[in-house]
């Protein structure tokens, strides 16, 4: 094995630059949004679901098995321990069709459950996230008791991590009853949707089938 | 152990993204999550680094800056793909301890840098992933590096003083090591040196059990204290005794001395134990277990305590009997012969000496001293053999003894001689001893079934006090002996004045040829050579010259060569004279030779000794004559005695041959009055037979003299053989030897012998009997 000195130093810089490259690859990874897709305000929470809509209710479109999403719904946690009067909660979990209880036995949907004032349900083959315009699972909507949408976006800063964002920031001012200027945030997670077009095959469909064309 | 920690590490990345982050979806498509190959991919790189420094240079600082680098980068990766968790931060504190174990606090530097750099570069773009918030303040930055630096504090004072501390104990270690290594050394010097004493000690000690093996001794040791005694198994040995046999008492040993030994023992001991002696050193006689006795030799020593008293005596004893056989044997060999087992001549000395005493402390007291040998005891021994002779000294002793008085001492001096030491004489009674003892001796007597008759010569001293010594004694008793000898043998004579004056006369004469025959100046200024002719009855010359030394004493006058050529061959003077004889005879020969040249014939007969003839030199003398002085070996001719021939019998033949060898002629002297002279012609390498002067003396007279000679003439023709007949003293005896056919002839009645200067002219005129024949 070589091991003169000036060998030993070109592979220690070669080794710190690789290294650094590779921090940079992840760091940009890290700091990636996913696409915020685009709102539909005239979006409504599908009825028959126990939703209190007298107060305002925050939507989150989640992918069950999205590991980005767990700082999400760590800051959900975080913010419901503080706010949890001030709104209702309704989880969408993407399911693919025919996705059978695997999908719905997550840790994600474990923790959403748990949440008070929260219900979560399964949106096999992410119609409803497609129909509000999400397309990132960590997707809030918060609407107000009226049905006016009040913020679309993530409330983590990056893909992963949890701490404060701007997402967050404007999510407590808004709960608080103050303005917020974010009223729309980055999104950092796992795509809801394969982009194959597969999803608005079966959209189609479901939409053909309710008007019998 | 750096090594193996970033192999966990980099298990823990991979586990972390595995746990956290294990795949990424895009609906319900799942693909590897990128932390999983950040994990793998980048973990690896990291451990791949210091890995390579650990094996390639380890203990180098390069590879401690690397592992702290990575150990840092490791740090940034595991807090990523955790997702920035709190707990994970916990790791990065870690590493810093985890550097820390270097205890050099220079590698917290860039530790803390990249620490820094890291976090300033995070917070000023990403401070959510630092602080959890959208925008850091600088205080708040400023905390964090605080409490960064808080820790450093502390991990590097914990560094300098741990590196102060490991100085400490390195320097205290590296005391210690040199403190242990004197030490180590001095354990080891003296463990060398004591292993040394051992080993000495351990061969010291073998050595002593071997020299006590060795010599046989049996030790002891006695307790007075206890007054309890020690045998050792070898002890008891000596005694008969079994091991068991022996108790502790020291009784054991007194009973065993015999008892009148004892008290002389107890003495010995008691002198020892109060310090009168500082050893013991003594021979007892013990009685053995198989009823005998054995001598002892006992040697002891005491040992003392600060007072002087003795604590314990202890020495060895051991078995000396066969060495006092041996010492006995020695002290019989000493005084005694061997042979006959009489006394020998030194106990014989000092009994007369004290004889001596005792007669001149009383007058009147008389003892005798007979002094003899046995006559023709060396034809016995020659013929019969040395065995048979010894037996007949062994009967010869016995028979001495058997006729005289127990008192008496007969003592054997060696050969055939013995000395009978009578005490106490009275009267005639030590000539009446003489007389029975020559008497006994007279008559044949049988040894060894063989008949034998050696008569006993004696010499007779009586004496009361008169001799000086012992020696003086024995030597008037020789003089008498030999007396008695030349007086026929077979008898005693007793000793008298005129004996001693002979002895002192003879002492005389050996005392001045040993001086004139010092140096070759006394020999030329004393001793001169007379020539007498020899003459040719054929022709009336003379044919050569025998040379007869003369001995012109300054105060003695002239000696003749009967009175001291004796001495001279007893004393070994003939040597020196033979040699000088020699040198002017041949001179002599050579100086005729010039004169007279080759025309006339001429040689010259010189007298060879006994002695002469058996010296080693002899050979190399005559070349170193002939080749010195140029005579011719043919002139010269060496006379030799028909018994000195015989008494060296073998030795002389071949010496006789190597003379020959040379080109000398042998003549044979006095032929006719030895014992084998007819045997003589047939076996020795002779030339020329000289009939002895006896012959001629008688020849007027009796018949059968002139038959003999005429016998010997015709014998010596018959072997080739030149005849001189000497002793001519009248014509009448050259006619018969004429008519014999003798061809030469020696004597007064042509020359007496002459000087040089007569018998030139002797040479010169011729003789007057030649001019008579003519």
């Amino acid at each position: 094995m070589p091991s003169s000195p000036k060998f030993t130093s070109i592979l220690i810089a070669v080794w710190l630059l690789l290294c650094l490259g590779g921090f940079w690859v992840l760091l940009e990874y890290s700091n990636t949004p996913g696409d915020v897709g685009k709102p539909n305000a005239g979006w409504v929470i599908p009825a028959g679901l126990e939703v209190e809509t007298e107060k305002a209710t925050l939507v989150l479109f989640a992918h069950p098995r999205c590991p980005c999403t767990r700082a999400t719904m760590s800051e959900l946690e975080r913010l419901q321990g503080d706010y949890k009067d001030a709104y209702s909660m309704l989880v969408v979990f993407y399911e693919p069709i025919g996705g059978g209880d695997e999908w719905r036995s997550t840790d994600l949907w474990r923790r959403a459950r748990a949440m008070e004032n929260t219900v979560a349900i399964a949106d096999p083959g992410g119609v409803l996230a497609m129909d509000a315009g999400a397309t990132t699972s960590g997707q809030l909507m918060l609407m107000n008791a009226d049905g006016g949408m009040e913020f679309w976006g993530g409330i983590t800063a990056s893909r992963g991590h949890e701490g404060e964002s701007l997402g967050g920031i404007a999510l407590r001012d808004l709960f608080r009853g103050l303005d917020t200027a974010h009223r729309r945030t980055s999104v950092f997670g796992c795509p809801l949707s394969a982009d194959d077009g597969g999803l608005e095959c079966i959209v189609e469909e479901a939409c053909c089938e309710l008007t019998g064309d | 152990m750096f090594g193996v920690l970033f192999v966990v590490q980099l298990i823990g990345c991979i586990a972390a993204a595995l746990i956290f982050t294990p795949k990424t979806w895009a609906g319900a498509q799942g693909s590897t999550h990128i932390h999983v190959w950040a994990g793998l991919g980048l973990g690896t790189l990291l451990c791949a680094m210091p890995m390579y420094l650990i094996l390639v240079h380890r203990g180098q600082v390069l590879t401690r800056y690397g592992i702290v680098i990575a150990q840092m980068l490791y740090s940034s990766l595991l807090i990523h793909l955790t997702g920035g968790r709190i707990e994970t931060h916990f790791h990065l504190f870690g590493s810093l301890a985890f550097i820390a174990f270097y205890r050099d606090w220079k590698l917290l530097i860039p530790a803390t840098i990249i620490i820094s750099a890291d976090h300033l570069l995070r917070a000023i773009y990403w401070p959510e992933s630092i602080f959890g918030v959208l925008s850091a303040s600088p205080w708040r930055a400023l905390e964090h590096a605080g409490w960064v630096v808080f820790e450093d504090v502390f991990l590097i004072t914990g560094c300098i003083f741990s590196a102060q501390e490991m100085q400490k104990i390195s320097e205290s270690q590296a005391k210690l090591e040199f403190v242990n290594t004197e030490t180590e050394q001095i354990v080891a010097e003296r463990t060398k040196e004591l292993r040394s004493r051992g080993e000495e000690l351990a061969r010291s000690e073998e050595r002593f059990r071997l020299a006590v093996q060795g010599s046989q001794h049996g030790l002891w040791d006695w307790d007075l204290s206890k007054e309890k005694m020690y045998y050792a198994p070898r002890w008891k040995e000596l005694v008969g005794c079994q091991e068991h046999e022996i108790s502790d008492s020291m009784d054991e040993w007194f009973s065993r001395i015999v008892s009148e030994q004892l008290t002389r023992f107890y003495k010995d001991l008691h002198m020892l134990r109060n310090g009168v002696i500082k050893t013991l050193d003594t021979e007892l006689e013990m009685m053995h277990a198989d009823g005998t006795t054995r001598w002892m030799l006992c040697r002891a020593t005491a040992e003392r305590d600060e007072e002087g008293n003795a604590t314990r005596l202890a020495g060895s004893m051991a078995d000396i009997s066969e060495l006092k056989i041996a010492q006995e044997r020695l002290r019989q060999l000493a005084h005694h012969d061997r042979l006959t087992g009489l006394p020998n001549r030194g106990v014989f000395v000092s009994q007369v000496d004290k004889e001596l005493s005792v007669a001149k402390k009383n007058p009147g007291y008389r003892f005798a001293v007979l002094f003899g040998d046995f006559d023709g005891f060396k034809i016995i021994n020659d013929s019969l053999g040395h065995a048979f002779g010894d037996s007949m000294l062994i009967h010869a002793g016995e028979m001495l003894l058997s006729h005289v008085k127990d008192t008496d001492v007969v003592s054997r001096f060696g050969g055939d001689e013995f000395a009978v030491l009578l005490r106490d004489v009275e009267d005639d009674e030590a000539e009446r001893i003489a007389q029975r003892l020559v008497d006994s001796f007279r008559d044949p007597y049988e040894i060894n079934e063989h008949e034998i008759s050696s008569t006993l010569s004696l010499g007779l001293v009586v004496n009361g006090g008169e001799h000086g010594s012992a020696d003086d004694l024995l030597r008037d008793a020789d003089a008498a002996m030999y007396q008695a000898k030349n007086a026929g043998k077979s008898r005693w004579q007793l000793f008298d004045e005129s004996m001693h004056q002979a002895a002192m006369k003879r002492l005389d004469i050996e005392r001045e040829l040993r001086r004139a025959t010092a140096s070759e100046e006394t020999m030329n200024r004393e001793f001169k050579l007379l020539y007498q002719p020899i003459v040719d009855l054929d022709c009336g010359q003379i044919a050569g010259f025998e040379a007869l030394i003369r001995w012109e004493h300054p105060e003695m006058g002239l000696i003749e060569p009967d009175q001291f050529v004796g001495i001279a061959e007893d004393i070994g003077a003939i040597i020196p004279i033979g040699e000088w004889t020699l040198r002017v005879a041949c001179e002599q020969v050579v100086e005729w030779r010039k004169e007279f040249g080759d025309v006339q014939r001429l040689y010259m007969n010189v007298n060879l000794s006994r002695r002469q003839l058996v010296h080693t030199e002899l050979i190399s003398l005559l070349e170193q004559t002939i080749k010195e002085t140029g005579v011719r070996p043919e002139d010269l001719k060496l006379e030799i005695t028909e018994t000195t021939v015989m008494d060296a019998r073998v030795d002389a033949v071949k010496i006789m041959r190597r003379i020959r060898a040379l080109g000398i002629e042998l003549a044979i002297d006095d032929f006719g009055t030895g014992h084998s002279s007819l045997s003589c012609l047939r076996d020795f390498p002779i030339q020329v037979l000289k009939i002895d002067r006896a012959f001629m003396l008688n020849m007027s007279n009796h018949r059968e003299f002139c038959a003999l000679i005429h016998a010997i003439v015709t014998l010596a023709h018959n072997f080739n053989l030149q005849v001189v007949a000497e002793g001519i003293e009248d014509q009448d005896q050259i006619s018969q030897l004429q008519t014999m056919d003798c061809s030469y002839a020696q004597g007064y009645f042509f020359s007496r012998p002459v000087d040089a200067a007569a018998a030139t002219l002797l040479l010169r005129d011729g003789l007057s009997y030649s001019r008579l024949a003519a």
